[in-house]
């Protein structure tokens, strides 16, 4: 599911509502996490609290997650009360959009040379785990205003 | 209860290479998308843009991952790294020979067709007890759950 307009998706954001921080093991046992846990992110840039996961199958050193499930409350016609606005979260928080400068008066764009895209990859951040849960991930950026007000409660594709 | 036929023409069955599998999901929506729109009732969600939206699949797949126990040898090349594995299941009908799901149907409805040995619903004979499904996910569950139990501790990583 990339890009965002899958989360909106009726079939899709039952196959996949929310993403937890995927956490290595050697990680989650040295925190003390448990399941159900979240965890404060902080890279040189922001930081963001989110519900997380033990994963074996990682480098010790790694973390990840889908980014493309979160979602702004209210956005792209969502109840706010959506998992994707409580339980999932975007890493976008976590990095600058363009890298530090260079000295030669541009700035040039943080991105994947290739592919254009957004490189998270190669980002160094701590994990921290909180003391409870958090009813929402945050940043919590607000409640956008649907411009096309709500979808229909029931949904019936195929009916004639 | 429903019985199955003695004998069929033809034994169809579904095969699902585990090994090939990486969960995509694409199965599932083509599915749904197939059934909900061809005959009989759609496939419904509900409260479909809210906070909890529910709705009809006829097949799901869940990823897990196995760990298996590392041996001393393996300690010493890999440290305490685990040697861990994704496993995406696709759960869909197997077509099985002796469709259990058939069996506890009170109706009719769920039926194994004599000329090719696929098993369908015919839903206007469907109460709804929902019977079919709880054995097929123990049929499944008594033949896979030992193997898959016995290459080391697994956790799901999908809802």
């Amino acid at each position: 599911m990339y890009h965002s307009w899958g989360s909106q998706n009726a079939w899709l954001r039952q196959i996949h509502g929310h993403n937890p921080l995927y956490i290595p093991t050697a990680v989650w046992k040295a925190q003390g996490f448990a399941e159900g846990d979240w965890a404060r992110v902080i890279s040189p840039h922001g930081e963001i609290t989110v519900p997380v996961a033990r994963m074996d199958a990682l480098n010790p050193n790694t973390v990840w997650t889908w980014n493309a499930i979160g979602k702004r409350k209210g956005a792209w016609a969502l109840d706010p009360e959506a998992p994707e606005a409580k339980k999932g979260f975007l890493l976008n928080h976590l990095i600058h959009e363009l890298l530090p400068p260079k000295g030669d008066g541009l700035r040039w764009s943080n991105s994947d040379p290739v592919t254009g895209q957004a490189a998270w990859y190669d980002l160094r951040v701590r994990v921290e785990r909180t003391e409870n849960p958090l009813p929402a991930s945050l940043p919590d950026t607000g409640t956008q205003k649907s411009p096309v007000g709500q979808g229909p409660e029931t949904v019936r594709f195929g009916e004639e | 209860m429903t019985t199955l036929p003695e004998t069929t023409e033809k034994k169809l069955g579904l095969v699902i290479d585990l090994d090939t599998c990486v969960g995509c999901h694409a199965c599932v929506i083509s599915c749904k998308e197939w059934n909900t729109s061809n005959y009989g009732a759609p496939l419904a969600d509900t409260n479909a843009y809210g906070a909890d939206p529910v709705g009809s699949f006829l097949n799901r797949v869940h990823t897990f991952e196995v760990s298996p126990a590392v041996t001393e040898a393996d300690r010493q090349v890999i440290g305490e790294t685990p040697i861990a594995q994704v496993v995406h299941f696709p759960k869909s009908c197997l077509h099985c020979e002796d469709a259990p799901c058939v069996t506890v149907c009170p109706t009719g409805a769920s039926y194994k067709r004599t000329e090719d040995g696929i098993v369908l619903v015919n839903e206007d004979d469907c109460i709804a007890l929902s019977w079919s499904t709880r054995t097929t996910v123990s049929a499944v569950g008594s033949v896979l759950g030992p193997a898959l139990m016995a290459r080391g501790r697994w956790i799901r990583l999908s809802r």
